[in-house]
């Protein structure tokens, strides 16, 4: 018992290389997900996996290892937003050029294709949403974890997550619907 | 054809795909990272585990169990064992409708005993009439709701193709929200839920002359939870105690 109490919890180096190159993708699509930044997705990458190796002993379920990297990715990700900003917003440039492009491109009648109008339109309100919102509904909708596990891994009342998710897609439709320029993939196309 | 909402959650995830992941940048973060951990100060770590240890024993030593018990529920004619059990920085509260005493010995589960099954499970957004025909029982709502909440949309969740819950959203126009969960028990069961003490306060209240637990969370939010013959009901919502004990006595 007391050599499994004191033995080394953290992985080898070679271990720790393979979840890196296995979830690299993955915990930076999650930090970008939350940050639409890719300099601070970047930076919550690298803290992600700093994080993970350190309390590497902590994760029960290996099988789980995915579910439990994005949540501290997502939560790396919001620390970082508030660090920089003091809120839940950050403008980079990146993300300016972003929404510059997607005016310009739907002022441009020969780029209207719905589909990819009806991305950008998403993608814009996605990143006016606050980070809260945006994990539960990236760890749910896209990771489809269920809400007791988004529980278990944010350490967050059920209720708080139900609200969150609830939220976030009810702005998302009520953005889709009631804005007129937004109206590609909401108001009443099929 | 895709329903409204699946089109953008299908959207999402194509988005989410579509990321550029900067290949170019890995190497230079996975340096970064061996860096940082290589300038861990190990010994200090080691040192805090220890007295984890050290501490860890010492509130398994003092630390008591303090079992509140009550199982004169009786809601809607039926009768509900509902409990709690507290130790430490945890509430468990616990619902069954078998009349079984329980004991502190008895709330320590064998888990080796345990065995889990993945049960198929999907949501479905229905009007009331639909969804009062897709279930197997009577679908209850309040009469009295505070303020300016309206019905916004009832959510049926279905376990292998059968709905075992409906969901009730209600949403004023600050969006604020309030939610009735009505859970199907067709036999007997057992449900139980953890509370941090640390964040959460938990009142045992009366509610059409039986008894609920009130959940009061950190963030404001209230979870009300009771049983009636066959069902489990959850209110959650941000207002204030009385009126969801307003809202839960107003069902019908």
């Amino acid at each position: 018992m007391w050599k499994k109490i004191f033995k080394k919890p953290e992985p080898v180096h070679d271990e720790f290389r393979l979840i890196y190159d296995m979830f690299y993708s993955r915990v930076y699509r999650d930090a970008f997900f939350i940050t639409r930044d890719a300099h601070l997705a970047q930076d919550a990458l690298q803290e992600t996996f700093v994080k993970a190796y350190k309390h590497m002993d902590r994760l029960e379920d290996k099988e789980r290892i995915g579910a439990w990297l994005s949540t501290i990715a997502t939560r790396t990700a919001i620390d970082l937003l508030r660090k920089r900003k003091g809120t839940h917003e950050v403008l980079s440039d990146e993300v300016f050029l972003q929404n510059q492009d997607l005016e310009e491109v739907s002022l441009d009648p020969l780029d209207i294709v719905e589909g990819n109008i009806a991305k950008e339109t998403l993608r814009q309100i996605m990143g006016e949403l606050k980070a809260e919102y945006r994990e539960v509904l990236l760890l749910h909708y896209i990771h489809e974890l269920s809400i007791k596990e988004i529980v278990l891994l944010l350490d967050l009342n059920e209720s708080t997550v139900k609200t969150r998710l609830y939220r976030g897609r009810k702005l998302i439709k009520e953005e889709l619907t009631s804005n007129p320029k937004r109206q590609w993939i909401g108001g009443e196309s099929c | 054809m895709l329903s409204e909402d699946h089109k953008w959650k299908e959207m999402l995830k194509e988005d989410y795909l579509h990321v550029q992941v900067p290949a170019e940048k890995k190497e230079d973060s996975w340096d970064s990272i061996v860096q940082e951990l290589s300038n861990e100060p190990r010994k200090n770590r080691r040192a805090s585990n220890k007295w984890m240890l050290v501490a860890a024993m010492l509130v398994f030593m003092v630390i008591g169990t303090i079992l509140v018990q009550s199982n004169q529920t009786q809601a809607f004619n039926w009768i509900i064992s509902m409990f709690e059990t507290s130790n430490g920085n945890v509430t468990q509260i616990n619902q069954s409708n078998t009349q079984e005493s329980s004991t502190a010995d008895d709330d320590v589960p064998d888990f080796t005993r345990i065995e889990t099954e993945s049960v198929q499970e999907y949501r479905e957004e229905m009007s009331f009439e639909e969804a009062q025909e897709v279930t197997e029982f009577h679908l209850s709502q309040p009469t009295y709701l505070p303020k300016n909440y309206v019905l916004d949309d009832i959510i049926v969740l279905y376990e292998e193709d059968t709905a075992k819950q409906v969901e009730f959203h209600y949403i004023d126009e600050s969006n604020n929200y309030i939610s009735l969960q009505q859970i199907y028990q067709a036999n007997d069961f057992a449900d139980a839920k953890v509370i941090d003490n640390q964040d959460t306060e938990v009142e045992t209240i009366t509610l059409h002359g039986g008894e609920a637990r009130m959940l009061i969370y950190e963030d404001d939010q209230i979870e009300m939870i009771w049983s009636t013959t066959h069902m489990n009901w959850v209110l959650e919502g941000t207002e204030d105690k009385q009126e969801m004990i307003n809202i839960a006595e107003a069902i019908e």
